[in-house]
């Protein structure tokens, strides 16, 4: 009987723990701007995935007789110079730069917030070695770096991987590293010390939580940034080759009809890199905000 | 009362804050006047409105405070009503900046504020000099050299020397700090200054030191007072009268030497919440529940909730207006109830379990401990020189036996943390030895440190920084547990399962937790359980955070607790709780405690024994009776004498070289000698060793039985008490 009740109480606990670690989500989703950000991205990846089943054209299939002609409903947002339809083209787009996203972020992302714990939470030589290798990335500006490594490797989506990549680690280790080095200093760090803790316990329950937040800040907006950049560079013609459908390149590419009244070219592609950009920011404010742990309740 | 008689006159004042949908009822129809160069102390704990109160006579309160009733005179000029605010502007608009011209003759030159907190208040870019000399120069148009001028002279007034006018904030010591503040707030002689907790975060010596330097001011230049502080004994010696301020009103009003006469119930209870030096050791009485938030409207006696003696008729409005019992007393209270007075420890049910037990043995023993830390001198740093090594504890011997309380006093900066921390297996002492249990500690040995710190743990003085804010109250409880893979059962010998605490394991190892952590908390009085232990810290009051920080340490079982200062941070009525929770843990439990304090009468009222720590040196040490009525050290003297705070004692007996500080002292020789008026050639050359003066009570000091002789805090002990009734 008091087994039972016992247990119970235990249960509700572990219950509750859940709903601890489950917290943050609710809110994410509870807040209007979390849900909003939610659902373009989702709508975004949604488009990415079902690219070849949205899109009702080839996006490389060129007609000549169709070039240039503005939104209507067989081409919803009409037609390039090469009479490419511009919809199955940003379809194919988001595609590829999503790509590019998630993963040269993703990549940065485990690399950047390793290092800046190791950094942080061992300090010395560690410290030294790590963030003096930051910095030597954070010099270059990512865009001077992009261009540089495709003179390396050559144009095209491996290299805007590899710059977007190396560029935004030391955002990331930065903002861990600084991180874990106000939380390692907290007095209840020391308590848990005095109470015979271990080095991993310390990191993993004590350390890892409060720098999650804050970087996974960081990983919504480098999402919007990476895929700024992977546009300009496409803008700039150094990255996607022609003619694979690639947001930045589009605008470029529209550039030159938008005064002869062909608008649609570099606007419709913009529109998506802007909503996208604004949804990333978004989430990340968000995230910020549900992770304040002295605001809940 | 008239307004006109008065210098400064608040009547029917109320203040309410709006934070977000919050509505914080700050001040509540608060009726005072302040004559002339008259002192009034305004006493009461965090949160009861003192310091807004405060903010709104010098018409400086944040922008969202509102006045909502009464008006504030000054020498019979409206300073503060519904329509002007009280609050500061930017001159934004035509209104603000008429109010603010209006004004313009009242800040500093009528009214000026000692802001709390010394160690913030002076910007750090400017030297104290320039930025004395700006009041002159902006407020009186007066040329360079003059202000100038007019500076080195206030700074002598405050006492300090002319070369403070040439250096930054940062190269002062607190108090001087503090001084340099009095100095900026009497620069254009106002008739009113407020200190708001003028002597919070400084040391007791330098506490006593600054309300002289007040009491002095006031009388050479005639300014009226208002002292706002949490501390009724240490306000009193500065003000002529006293106001209990508790949820925003008054309760209380009363003349300050007589205010152990008090009749509110709170005001009884905040006196005999603090354990007072001169006094023979009552019982201290805690104060139940917390202050009230203030959000709403409390209608009646705001300490309703918390008093003994209430009844019915508390709650009408009315009845709890302030009425004169007595010449120039007031009280808030329809009952008037008569207080028994505090009952002597026996009776109390203290000391009942017979601690200190003679002859048991040491659980906690230091040899010879000593740490040095190397001061960092970046690309140049040369080791192992003497200048460039800071001698935070030198080779302390110190021993705490089987249920007993030993208390270790000392300054800020005397090495009582860093002991702590070295004691507490927190830091690798530089030499020396560590003994638990009898078992000597071996830093690098990692696992027996494991098994070792099970025996001591330490209680922090910060309780809102020693909790994970991310951890509900049985999460930090029972991390001990999980980090020590504890034996989850042990009264049946349990079978030492390892971890499983949040990943539960099966169901009997969640429950034997469940009763870990109930016990541990029960121990601690976090009760009832179900309250608190879904609860995060920031849901936690101060006091209740402690003892969350307590109930984590007892979970362990240790042998001995280090207690850092675990009061200091807490508000006035939650003291006692806490102090009496130690002293219970060690009669019930028959646990040792390390009680770390700079508070001599606390660690009279908890500890058998008393280490008094100087410069990271011990310089006296004795069964508390025997320190504190033969001491023989000037030092402990001094320490003494500053709690007990008669004026000018500390003068008369030990001479005004006592608050000289200087940063370091010869390497041989004693290092009080600088601030000893004892002091002999010896004492410069030959350091000192601890040497017995009496049983079991030891000194540092080569005139030890000369110093003992002269018998100095009994004396004043005596002539305190004396005073008092």
């Amino acid at each position: 009987m008091m087994d039972g009740f016992a247990g119970r109480i235990g249960e509700i606990r572990k219950s509750r723990s859940a709903r601890n670690f489950y917290l943050p989500f609710i809110l994410f989703l509870k807040s209007k701007t979390g849900l909003v950000s939610m659902l373009i991205l989702l709508f975004y990846i949604v488009i990415a995935v079902f690219a070849p089943q949205i899109a009702p054209y080839n996006p490389l299939q060129q007609n000549l007789s169709h070039s240039l002609l503005p939104p209507s409903l067989s081409h919803l947002m009409g037609t390039d110079d090469l009479g490419r339809d511009v919809f199955s083209r940003v379809v194919f787009a988001i595609r590829i730069d999503l790509e590019i996203a998630f993963i040269s972020v993703s990549i940065a992302y485990v690399i950047g917030v390793l290092a800046g714990i190791v950094a942080g939470y061992y300090g010395k030589i560690a410290d030294n070695a790590i963030m003096r290798v930051m910095d030597v990335f954070l010099a270059f500006p990512s865009l001077i770096f992009a261009i540089a490594i495709s003179v390396i490797l050559g144009t095209g989506f491996l290299s805007i991987i590899v710059a977007i990549t190396v560029t935004s680690i030391p955002l990331f280790s930065r903002v861990a590293r600084s991180t874990v080095l106000s939380t390692k200093n907290e007095l209840y760090v020391t308590a848990a010390v005095s109470q015979g803790a271990s080095k991993t316990h310390i990191l993993f329950r004590h350390i890892l939580p409060p720098s999650i937040a804050p970087t996974l800040v960081l990983y919504a907006l480098g999402l919007g940034g990476a895929i700024n950049v992977a546009a300009a560079l496409s803008f700039l013609g150094v990255g996607i080759h022609p003619p694979t459908p690639e947001l930045g390149a589009m605008i470029s590419e529209g550039l030159n009809y938008v005064l002869s009244g062909q608008w649609w070219l570099s606007v419709m592609p913009g529109l998506f890199i802007v909503l996208i950009v604004i949804a990333t920011n978004m989430m990340g404010d968000t995230i910020r905000e549900v992770n304040d742990v002295s605001l809940r309740r | 009362m008239k307004p006109d008689e008065y210098l400064l006159y608040v009547d029917d004042l109320s203040i309410e804050y709006t934070i977000g949908q919050m509505r914080i009822y700050a001040v509540n129809h608060l009726s005072f006047g302040v004559r002339e160069n008259e002192s009034i102390g305004i006493v009461g704990e965090s949160g009861c409105g003192k310091s807004t109160l405060a903010m709104a006579i010098a018409h400086i309160l944040p922008p969202n405070a509102k006045v909502t009733s009464g008006r504030i005179l000054f020498r019979g000029q409206v300073i503060v009503d519904q329509s002007m605010g009280a609050s500061y502007s930017i001159r934004y608009n035509a209104k603000e900046r008429k109010i603010e011209d209006q004004l313009k003759v009242i800040r500093w030159k009528g009214i000026s504020v000692v802001f709390q907190g010394a160690l913030d208040s002076l910007n750090p870019v400017h030297t104290v000099g320039t930025q004395i000399s700006d009041i002159f120069i902006y407020k009186e148009n007066m040329p360079k050299e003059e202000a100038f001028a007019r500076s080195k002279e206030l700074l002598n007034v405050v006492g300090l020397e002319s070369w403070v006018f040439n250096v930054y904030p940062h190269q002062l010591s607190g108090g001087m700090k503090q001084r340099v503040i009095i100095a900026m707030a009497i620069s254009l002689a106002p008739a009113l200054v407020i200190a708001d907790e003028p002597t919070t975060s400084l040391d007791v010596i330098t506490q006593y030191r600054i309300i002289e330097e007040l009491s002095k001011l006031r009388k050479s230049h005639g300014v009226a007072l208002v002292n706002i502080s949490h501390d009724m004994p240490l306000i009193s010696r500065l003000s002529d009268r006293l106001m209990v301020m508790y949820a925003g009103r008054i309760v209380e009003m009363l003349s300050s030497n007589n205010f152990l006469a008090n009749s509110h119930p709170y005001t009884h209870l905040l006196v005999n919440s603090i354990p007072r030096i001169e006094e023979d050791i009552s019982e201290i009485l805690p104060i139940r529940g917390a202050p009230p938030r203030l959000r709403e409207r409390i209608p009646g006696c705001p300490f309703y909730d918390r008093c003994d003696y209430r009844e019915d008729r508390c709650r009408d409005e009315i009845a709890v207006k302030l009425v004169e019992t007595e010449q120039n007393h007031y009280v808030a209270c329809p009952v008037l109830p008569k207080f028994s007075s505090p009952k002597a420890p026996e009776a109390a049910g203290m000391n009942v379990s017979g601690y200190p037990r003679v002859n048991s043995k040491p659980v906690l023993e230091a040899r010879n401990l000593t740490k040095r830390f190397e001061k960092k001198t970046g690309l140049r740093e040369i080791k192992t020189s003497a200048d460039n090594e800071i001698i935070a504890v030198d080779s302390v011997d110190l021993s705490v036996a089987e249920g007993e309380i030993v208390a270790l006093v000392g300054e800020t900066g005397s090495g009582k943390t860093t002991l702590s921390r070295l004691l507490g297996l927190l830091e690798t002492p530089t030499s020396g030895e560590v003994k638990l249990n009898g078992i000597s500690v071996e830093m690098r040995e990692s696992k027996r440190i494991k098994e070792l710190r099970r025996i001591v743990q330490t209680i922090f003085q910060d309780p809102f920084q020693s909790v994970n804010p991310r951890f509900s109250v049985f999460s930090a409880i029972a991390e001990p547990v999980s980090v020590n893979g504890m034996a989850l059962d042990q009264n049946n010998g349990g079978e030492g399962n390892r971890g499983g605490t949040e990943s539960g394991g099966n169901g009997s190892n969640a429950t034997r937790l469940e009763n870990l952590v109930k016990g541990a908390m029960a121990s601690a009085e976090l009760l009832p359980f179900e309250d608190y232990v879904d609860k995060f810290p920031h849901q936690l009051s101060g006091g209740q955070r402690q003892r969350l920080c307590i109930a984590r340490g007892l979970i362990l079982n240790p042998k001995i607790l280090i207690a850092d200062e675990p009061i200091s941070m807490l508000d006035v009525s939650l003291r006692a709780g806490v102090l009496n929770l130690l002293k219970k843990l060690r009669e019930e439990r028959g646990i040792s405690i390390l009680y770390i304090t700079h508070d001599m009468a606390s660690a009279r009222y908890l500890s058998d024994r008393i280490y008094v720590m100087y410069k990271g040196e011990i310089v006296e040490t004795g069964t508390t009776e025997s320190l504190i009525r033969k001491s023989a050290h000037p030092y402990t003297i001094a320490l003494l004498l500053a709690s007990i705070g008669v004026q000018g004692s500390i003068y008369e007996t030990l001479g005004a070289k006592i608050f000289a500080q200087r940063e370091g002292s010869s390497p041989e020789g004693c290092k009080f000698a600088d601030r000893c008026q004892f002091a002999k050639d010896i004492c410069f050359k030959t350091r000192p060793e601890l040497k017995e003066v009496s049983d079991g009570h030891q000194s540092r000091c080569h005139f030890a039985e000369e110093v003992q002789g002269k018998r100095l805090t009994e004396l004043v002990l005596k002539n305190a008490i004396g005073s008092r009734n």
